[in-house]
């Protein structure tokens, strides 16, 4: 064997591939993950923030785009659900507390009409911005498991953490702190 | 068909052999112990063969052809079984054995009831790769592909004709209004895909079972027959069936069942079948020793593979 060159580099060629392909397969052994259920807004954490042109309650384009250089709250949330009833006056009071700090609170309502989404508003007296997600865009891009949703998104434009459930003031005020004092 | 004969055919039948897992991957039958000993008395034979002519060149193409027989022995029993990744709309699904995350597109009401929507690969190491209806696509030692599945886009509103959101709580997307009928239920003896979903703000929870053109010919649904279309049972939260809450309606149709008006819009969403395949350098380096011994034995200077 070792008087042909030839026979030797075939032969360690052939241990090499076969190595290699060996080890490669015991690495692919265990199939892909996340195809059971979702793990919810709080694994989206570091990913950029997708964004769905929709509309306002003017009826005007807008988007989480167009606040790009701020804080965002991102909340989805729909008029038929209690707990994001319920977390509304704080969402208002954080907003008016910290929008000079450039804060915003942007909520998204889920699956509803526009009028819908507007009579809310006006009843819960809310004066940060809204959009009406018809067709649950963010919902299924923000992997909300439950409603009410808040995701907290950076100044660039990165999802900081994604929280699943209804949040006091001061759970707010420490979900976006960080993020505020960070641009300060 | 000579004594040599069966010898000869040893090396490309194995060859073909494992080819045969990159034309068709999601074949079950690659990963199992019949498959890997048919391999493996193919290269057994191969060997007998090469220490019988002996000579460099049928080594060369011995060697080559018993890379080809390792790869696909390695893919075939140690690769994983073909799995399907199925993801609602908008959602992501990372994949760490490929290297990469699955980006399911958002896809409205028009792109279900066309069906082309594509998934999009990205990874680390590499460019995205975009996966659309009919594309395969090679990623280390997988083979990625779409496949079509049912799916339905409802549309949910009360009698004012105000939008309704609708749940999946026992789904992965819990706001998602694709259904991608990944339950099975057996109905008057026919197999149908099933789901389900709920319009919270109405208080009412809804059973939805998809029929295929056939499978509503079989039923011999009344105006439905032979038309594709989904059946609604309408339950209300507690889960108790409303009465006469039952009904079918196609693509395209509003049907108004227990207070609501569903409307859905029927087609397909993708999902990804990932197949283990031979390692690609593997096919290469052994596909060209045993090619380039062929070609050389064919030619006649040489000790050769094929006599």
């Amino acid at each position: 064997m070792l008087r042909n060159p030839l026979a030797v580099a075939v032969a360690i060629v052939a241990i090499v591939v076969v190595v290699v392909t060996y080890r490669f397969y015991f690495a692919q052994v265990g199939g892909p993950e996340g195809n059971a259920f979702s793990g919810g807004p709080s694994v989206l954490a570091g990913a950029p923030a997708q964004s769905y042109p929709l509309i306002d309650l003017a009826g005007k384009s807008d988007s989480l785009d167009r606040y790009r250089g701020r804080v965002v709250l991102l909340n989805l949330w729909a008029s038929w659900c209690a707990p994001c009833r319920s977390e509304t006056p704080a969402l208002e009071r954080l907003y008016e507390a910290e929008r000079s700090k450039g804060l915003v609170v942007l909520g998204v309502d889920q699956g509803e009409s526009l009028h819908v989404a507007a009579s809310f508003a006006a009843e819960m007296k809310l004066h940060y911005p809204i959009l009406v997600d018809e067709e649950q865009l963010y919902g299924r891009a923000y992997e909300s498991i439950g409603l009410p949703t808040s995701v907290i998104v950076d100044r660039s434009g990165r999802i900081v953490r994604g929280i699943d459930g209804e949040l006091t003031l001061a759970q707010m005020r420490d979900a976006v702190g960080p993020s505020l004092r960070a641009s300060e | 068909m000579n004594d040599r004969f069966l010898p000869q055919a040893a090396a490309p039948a194995a060859i073909a052999f494992v080819l045969a897992q990159d034309l068709f991957p999601a074949w079950s039958g690659f990963h199992t112990w019949q498959y890997a000993a048919v391999l493996a008395i193919l290269a057994i034979v191969v060997l007998q063969h090469a220490r019988h002519v002996r000579g460099t060149v049928a080594l060369l193409g011995a060697a080559g052809a018993l890379i080809v027989v390792a790869a696909g022995v390695g893919s075939g029993l140690l690769g994983p079984d073909t799995e399907i990744v199925q993801r609602p709309p908008g959602t992501v699904a990372p994949l760490p054995d490929v290297g990469a995350a699955a980006f399911f597109p958002n896809a409205a009401a028009s792109a279900i009831a066309a069906g082309t929507a594509a998934i999009v690969l990205r990874r680390l190491d590499g460019p995205a790769i975009e996966i659309g209806p009919g594309d395969r696509r090679f990623v280390s030692a997988t083979e990625l592909q779409l496949v079509s599945s049912p799916a339905a886009y409802v549309e949910a509103r009360d009698g004012s004709g105000n939008r309704l959101t609708i749940t999946q709580p026992a789904n992965p997307a819990f706001l998602s209004p694709v259904l991608l009928f990944g339950q099975r239920v057996t109905i008057a003896g026919a197999d149908l895909p099933a789901d389900g979903f709920a319009v919270p703000a109405a208080r009412r929870q809804i059973k939805a079972f998809y029929f295929s053109k056939d499978a509503s010919q079989r039923a011999r649904a009344r105006g439905m027959a032979g038309v594709e279309s989904v059946l609604f049972a309408v339950d209300d939260e507690a889960g108790k069936s409303i009465p006469g809450a039952i009904g079918f309606a196609r693509s395209g149709q509003t049907i108004v069942l227990g207070g609501l008006h569903l409307h859905p819009t029927l087609g397909s969403y993708p999902s990804l079948a990932i197949s283990a395949v031979p390692f690609p350098p593997a096919l290469l380096i052994g596909g060209l020793l045993y090619f380039v011994a062929l070609g050389l034995s064919l030619i006649g200077k040489h000790p050769n593979i094929v006599s």
